[in-house]
């Protein structure tokens, strides 16, 4: 009866894997979706001087007026200049120590004001004003915006765009690093170091691995930016080209180790047929071995952008977290995982930022996934023997 | 001057004796048949002659080796210019996995001087020679792997002759192949004899006595008997050598 | 014998290629100790920080850093090791076998952040963990989950199958075969991918943010349920975001240093024992 039970555990405990990794999808995307129902401006009123012919607006053209990128008159609206009151500018207008019946006053008589714009809490809200309704797109601001300031009042901005360019850039150049390098080094272990070489090797490549993030991304912040900063003359040197380089090198033993035992398990006979053609070495590796070994490449490099895509520590580092437009690599860049990491603790569980950045982090995973995925289709054992 | 003369050759592997002062000369256009039993040092032998025993850790040789007068293990050779020389077919086929056209055409891309159009010529004359032209000619860009074992050994061949080398080794190229294949191959080194000289591992006797002109025995890392194939089976001097052929042990 | 330069300056290519990127690992290795060693005393490992973080030591993050791992290894291990045995030894549906060896394949890629994000609303929200050592613990279980399976799998499987069915022969259930040949044997594989786990988890940086680390708080945890400082948080809060980080500095080469040794010890011991057996079991 005993072996009855211990298998019972066992399966349970193999049930409980499936669940939880099973979970970690339906929760990511629980709290992740309402982000494209829901308003970031919940409990929050906007309204205008009643005489302010304007009584409709995107948040997009909200944010403009606010930023002062745009006027009334652009809208048709009055010929004044505008006053936005928020939460998060009041004081501008009301001494801190004032009572509510004085915030009331204070209000009331800004209220007079023709160019007003409140965006405020219905209960502090004057009586007298005309309430504008601020239309909210939210898979549009999301997926079309170009800025991302998921805090600015009183609409904030969540284009991802800014985002995703970020870690773009820093997959291509961690790419651009891993690929080439990683074959060298595959290269190098299988056909010319000498066999009393190979295990120390290895060591050294296991080492590289395991060398934890936040290590990394110090010395590449005590080393490496300034470096980067001297050698490209530039103000400053947390760029994507930084941080792309330092994934690039760490992501290297996964690379080389994957194209290494695909290169080891070429048949012998293969190879001599080759040399029996009269190829040299580098022909037989260039023109029979690496061709022969395309998928696990294939695979390899799949799995290499995916690791780099998801490193969080290096790029929050290193890449200079700025959260804009770039299309330059010498620019500083803030990529998905890193929003995620500097944000989230900052956002209040259940806010409209909380459930983006789960958006987010939705995005991430099916990006994550997907790499994942087709690295699985092209060489399901190459897949499961990286680490 | 003879094709190949071997003229007192020793290998070691390690420390291993693996053929021991072997001497013989083989005429142009001919065939050659090593026979023996398993690990007898017939293969070794073979793969001296184009080089490929080069990368395998330990090995040492002695003695001269001699293709068209020319040491081969000299210092000037170089080997990879050789094995344009002296082709090589392997015990089982070896497709690349690309397309029956890259395949042949592989050896000759590695010279980097022919135009396409002469690499298309001497591909098809490559694949008529092997005697599998007629059979894949509409079907030159499907993957070699996609061949049945035969034709698979025959586009080897194939592939070998492309590069136009003089002298041919084949190490037992029937032995993964069914009695068909085996005949088809068989009748091919038939008619290759007329334009190469061959040297062929077999550890088929009939196949030997079938297709050679000369046949050498060896056991144990020695060449115990060497002669023409006719007087080889029906008259054999050494006593070893009519144990063997008539199959007492290996 | 013609030279051939092309091939001569490729191979030279790849060999400076292979040791330069193993001298940057050297270089990183080195400037970290060449900085750190002089910060590195008794009094810098055994007593909690001090004047926001610029003198004592990082005993709290390093109490933290064990108690998150402890729990991490004790759940994670477990789990991974009684699922591995599950899927080598016991799975009976072909299907669902290969549904969870592909599940845990393509799980193992997803960033560390994202496991993050899941510990976060799962433990530290909706089972109310709060920031704790346990939902600190637990997600980093979850993150080393498809390593341990893995490692597991494999240890059982390299098990030879003569021996399980000799075992069977003389009269075992199945479960005593496992319990009294399969595991004895497969134990130091077993063991040696905890060790590689301990390593990885030691190092995790992201999962933690929001699950368990505390950006200053020099105290020691008296329960599962209070946050904690960690090495590796510890580290990047001086470095980014410390109340002075030009002050803070030597206590960050401290700190790396510190957490560098102890992730490179269990990286290079698990090593050390995957090539022994390695070679052990070589024929």
């Amino acid at each position: 009866m005993r072996g009855r039970w211990g298998q019972r555990f066992l399966q349970a405990a193999a049930l409980t894997t499936f669940l939880v990794l099973g979970g970690l999808t339906i929760f990511l995307f629980r709290e992740g979706l309402p982000a494209l129902s829901k308003t970031p401006f919940e409990g929050i009123v906007f309204a205008v001087h009643p005489d302010n012919p304007v009584s409709t607006l995107t948040a997009a053209q909200v944010r403009a007026l606010v930023r002062q990128e745009k006027r009334w008159q652009d809208f048709n609206g009055p010929d004044t200049v505008l006053i936005p009151i928020y939460l998060a500018n009041i004081e501008r207008y009301v001494p801190p120590t004032a009572s509510i019946q004085e915030i009331r006053l204070i209000l009331d008589s800004l209220a007079e004001f023709p160019g007003i714009l409140f965006a405020l809490p219905p209960a502090l809200l004057p009586s007298s004003v005309k309430q504008l309704r601020v239309e909210w797109e939210g898979w549009k601001e999301i997926f079309f915006s170009t800025q991302w300031s998921p805090t600015y009042e009183p609409v904030p901005a969540v284009g991802f765009l800014p985002l995703l360019v970020g870690s773009l850039w820093v997959s291509i150049i961690g790419l651009a690093v891993v690929v080439p390098l990683g074959l060298a080094m595959a290269i190098y272990v299988v056909e010319f170091l000498p066999k009393s070489f190979y295990y120390p090797i290895k060591i050294l490549w296991e080492l590289l691995a395991g060398l934890p993030s936040v290590v990394v991304g110090f010395w590449g912040l005590v080393v490496v930016v300034p470096w980067i900063q001297k050698v490209f003359r530039l103000t400053a040197g947390e760029t994507a080209l930084t941080a792309g380089i330092l994934l690039g090198w760490m992501t290297l033993p996964l690379m080389a180790s994957l194209v290494e035992e695909a290169l080891r398990a070429i048949p012998r006979l293969l190879e001599e047929s080759s040399y029996g053609l009269g190829a040299t070495q580098w022909q037989t590796i260039w023109r029979l071995k690496l061709p022969y070994v395309f998928p696990s490449i294939a695979t390899a490099t799949l799995l290499s952008a995916g690791r780099i895509l998801g490193e969080t520590m290096v790029v929050l580092m290193v890449s200079g977290n700025s959260p804009l437009l770039h299309f330059s690599p010498l620019q500083p860049v803030r990529t998905l995982p890193a929003t995620l990491a500097a944000e989230l603790g900052e956002a209040p569980v259940g806010s409209y930022h909380y459930h983006v950045l789960f958006l987010l982090g939705v995005i991430l995973f099916i990006l994550t996934l997907g790499l994942n995925l087709s690295a699985y289709l092209i060489h399901p054992k190459d897949a499961q023997a990286a680490r | 001057m003879y094709k190949v003369e071997a003229r007192k050759v020793s290998v070691w592997y390690g420390s291993y004796k693996a053929l021991d002062e072997v001497s013989l000369c083989l005429e142009r256009n001919q065939v050659l048949a090593l026979i023996g039993p398993s690990g007898c040092g017939k293969s070794t032998f073979l793969r001296l002659l184009n080089r490929m025993n080069d990368y395998i850790e330990g090995f040492r040789m002695e003695g001269q080796l001699l293709i068209d007068g020319e040491d081969i293990y000299s210092p000037e050779v170089d080997p990879v210019y050789l094995r344009r020389r002296v082709g090589m077919v392997f015990q089982k086929p070896t497709p690349f996995p690309f397309s029956i056209y890259e395949n042949v055409a592989y050896g000759l891309r590695l010279q980097n001087r022919l135009k396409e159009s002469q690499i298309r010529e001497r591909v098809e004359q490559a694949l008529r020679q092997a005697a599998l032209w007629d059979e894949i000619k509409d079907n030159l860009k499907k993957s070699a792997l996609a061949l049945s074992g035969g034709q698979q050994q025959r586009l080897c061949i194939a592939r070998t002759l492309a590069v136009r080398p003089s002298l041919l080794l084949m190490d037992e190229p029937t032995s993964a192949l069914d009695p068909i294949s085996t005949a088809k191959i068989e009748e091919l080194i038939h008619e290759l004899r007329q334009t190469y000289t061959i040297v062929i591992v077999t550890h088929n006797m009939q196949q030997a006595a079938r297709i050679s002109d000369m046949t050498a025995f060896f056991y144990m890392g020695r060449l115990i008997e060497y002669g023409r194939t006719k007087d080889f089976f029906t008259n054999p001097q050494h006593p070893e050598t009519l144990r063997y052929i008539t199959g007492r042990f290996g | 014998m013609r030279k051939r330069r092309g091939e001569a300056l490729a191979t030279l290519i790849v060999t400076l290629i292979s040791w330069a990127a193993l001298v940057i690992l050297a270089g990183v290795v080195g400037f970290i100790t060449y900085k750190g060693l002089g910060v590195i005393s008794w009094e810098f490992l055994t007593t909690p920080m001090r004047e926001g973080m610029k003198k004592g030591g990082i005993a709290p993050a390093i109490v933290g850093s064990i108690w998150v791992t402890l729990v991490a290894l004790g759940v994670g291990g477990l789990i991974g090791t009684s699922a591995g045995a599950y899927l080598s030894e016991f799975a009976r549906h072909r299907r669902l076998k290969q549904l969870i060896e592909f599940l845990v394949t393509t799980l193992s890629g997803i960033p560390s952040v994202v496991y993050g994000l899941f510990g976060l609303a799962l433990f530290v929200v909706t089972l109310n963990f709060g920031t704790s050592i346990l939902a600190g613990g637990l997600t980093l279980a979850l993150l080393s989950l498809p390593l341990l399976i893995r490692n597991a799998q494999e240890a059982f499987s390299s098990v030879p199958t003569s021996l399980k069915e000799a075992s069977i022969g003389l009269g075992a259930s199945e479960m005593q075969t496992f319990l009294r040949v399969t595991l004895p044997i497969a134990l130091p594989r077993v063991l040696t991918g905890l060790v590689l786990a301990t390593g990885r988890i030691l190092g995790e940086t992201a999962p933690i943010l929001f699950t368990v680390a505390a950006y200053y708080l020099p105290t020691y945890p008296r329960s599962l349920l209070e946050p904690t400082m960690l090495l590796p948080y510890h580290l990047y809060v001086l470095i980014t975001s410390g109340v002075n980080v030009k002050e803070t500095y030597p206590m960050a080469f401290g700190t790396a240093l510190t957490l560098l040794i102890l992730t490179l010890f269990f990286t290079l011991t698990a090593a050390y024992l995957r090539f022994r057996l390695k070679q052990k079991y070589r024929v």
